[in-house]
């Protein structure tokens, strides 16, 4: 369901992206995990968001560039460009809050 | 209108636990349902290494929760995960319980909510104070933290610190001793990496341009108080019982714990309790399972007796 990006297509797909969320993850990561369901639920509240992920292990370059010091953060796309970073938990209303004051 | 789904057995709480719960429910051909308000696993999930838990002498705990998930997925328990419990309904002959998307009911349920970090409070507050060291700790290899805490949480997530190769831990604990096993408080102190301080509390944090620099700390016992450079704060102070859902309409103990019996069985007919939620003297990996087999075949008498 996520579209995992990479070092070598982040900028691409980021500038491809009209609308939709990246989560920087890490495996192992609880909190991340968590995450990576609420972005599920929160894909069936608006079906029109993109959702993006990056494993900032496997792209510690990549997530540096965004910004993404920890594990989760999401960040909210708007015409190819990042225009909100949150870090840590958030509920799929709270996440669906945060995307549409975005 | 919500969508209504009727079982025998509503499960609160996808923690070992819970989710040998489900498992000895389903093989007892009961229909359950496990709803959980984060993902299954509870916090064995933040746990680095699992050592205690028999046929696997050293597992990462997100590991262990996988698979006994895999175990319950196998035997068909749906699980709803991130899943907010809007309401809970314990009085009666069938329980509700009322989700963001769905509403449950049930003649019997298993309260397996277990319990939650304590979080830390300080009068700064800075975006590297860390509740977990597997999530957060690799940014810090090469600077110095200061671990809250001297339970076995925190003498072992200090350890995998160190084995990230965070320079320096100062770990402060409030009470006059530090509670972790013996071996574990050990082999940290013996890394050379490590200094602890017993009657110590955390004041304040100092945060310049953003970035922490120093956690301000006191010795309670002498009131000197001192600054001590820092990168960052990892907290493990314990945790506390979530019964929110419940607390109206169960019998707790003081402190907020169930108070089940041999059986598991609350203080309400058809309601059973197992976990870390229940009022007892181990909180162990195996003592969750046992509840979750316990309550589940005391759920599954109770269901036939009817």
């Amino acid at each position: 369901m996520l579209q995992e990006m990479t070092q070598a297509d982040y900028r691409d797909v980021l500038a491809a992206t009209q609308a939709g969320v990246c989560i920087v993850f890490k495996d192992l990561c609880p909190h991340c995990a968590n995450m990576e369901k609420v972005l599920e639920k929160f894909g069936r509240l608006q079906p029109g968001a993109v959702l993006l992920g990056l494993d900032i292990q496997k792209n510690p370059d990549a997530a540096a560039a965004l910004g993404a010091e920890r594990a989760p953060t999401l960040l909210i796309i708007r015409n190819g460009a990042i225009i909100r970073k949150k870090t840590g938990l958030l509920n799929p209303k709270e996440l669906l809050a945060l995307y549409q004051e975005a | 209108m919500k969508p209504e789904h009727h079982c025998d057995c509503l499960i609160l709480g996808g923690g070992p636990a819970g989710l040998t719960a489900a498992i000895y429910a389903a093989r007892a051909k009961l229909s359950a349902v496990i709803l959980e308000s984060n993902i299954t696993g509870g916090l064995v999930n933040s746990t680095y290494i699992v050592e205690n838990f028999p046929s696997y002498p050293s597992i990462h705990g997100m590991e262990l929760m996988r698979r006994m998930r895999a175990h319950v997925d196998g035997l068909g328990v749906p699980v709803e995960e991130v899943c907010a419990v809007e309401r809970l309904d314990l009085a009666g002959k069938v329980k509700t319980a009322e989700t963001d998307e769905a509403v449950y009911r049930a003649p019997a349920v298993i309260l397996a909510t277990g319990r939650k970090p304590v979080a830390l409070e300080t009068p700064t507050e800075c975006d590297q104070v860390h509740h977990c060291a597997i999530c957060d700790g690799a940014p810090y290899a090469g600077k110095r933290v200061l671990v809250a805490g001297g339970g076995n949480s925190a003498f072992d997530e200090s350890l995998y610190l160190l084995s990230l190769g965070v320079a320096h831990v100062t770990l402060i604990e409030v009470m006059p001793r530090f509670f972790a096993a013996a071996a574990a408080q050990e082999a940290l102190f013996a890394s050379g990496k490590a200094q602890g301080h017993t009657e110590t509390r955390l004041v304040d944090l100092e945060v310049t341009g953003g970035r922490l620099t120093a956690a301000l700390l006191e010795n309670t016992a002498t009131g000197e108080t001192w600054r001590e450079p820092v990168d960052g704060v990892f907290a493990f102070l314990g945790q506390i019982p979530n019964n929110a859902l419940f607390a109206e309409q169960i019998e707790l103990t003081k402190a907020g714990y169930i108070p089940a019996a041999v059986d598991m069985a609350t203080s309400l007919p058809g309601v059973f309790a197992a976990g870390d939620i229940v009022d007892k003297p181990f909180r162990q990996i195996t003592t969750a399972v046992a509840d979750g087999t316990v309550a589940a075949l005391s759920a599954e008498r109770f269901l036939r007796g009817r």
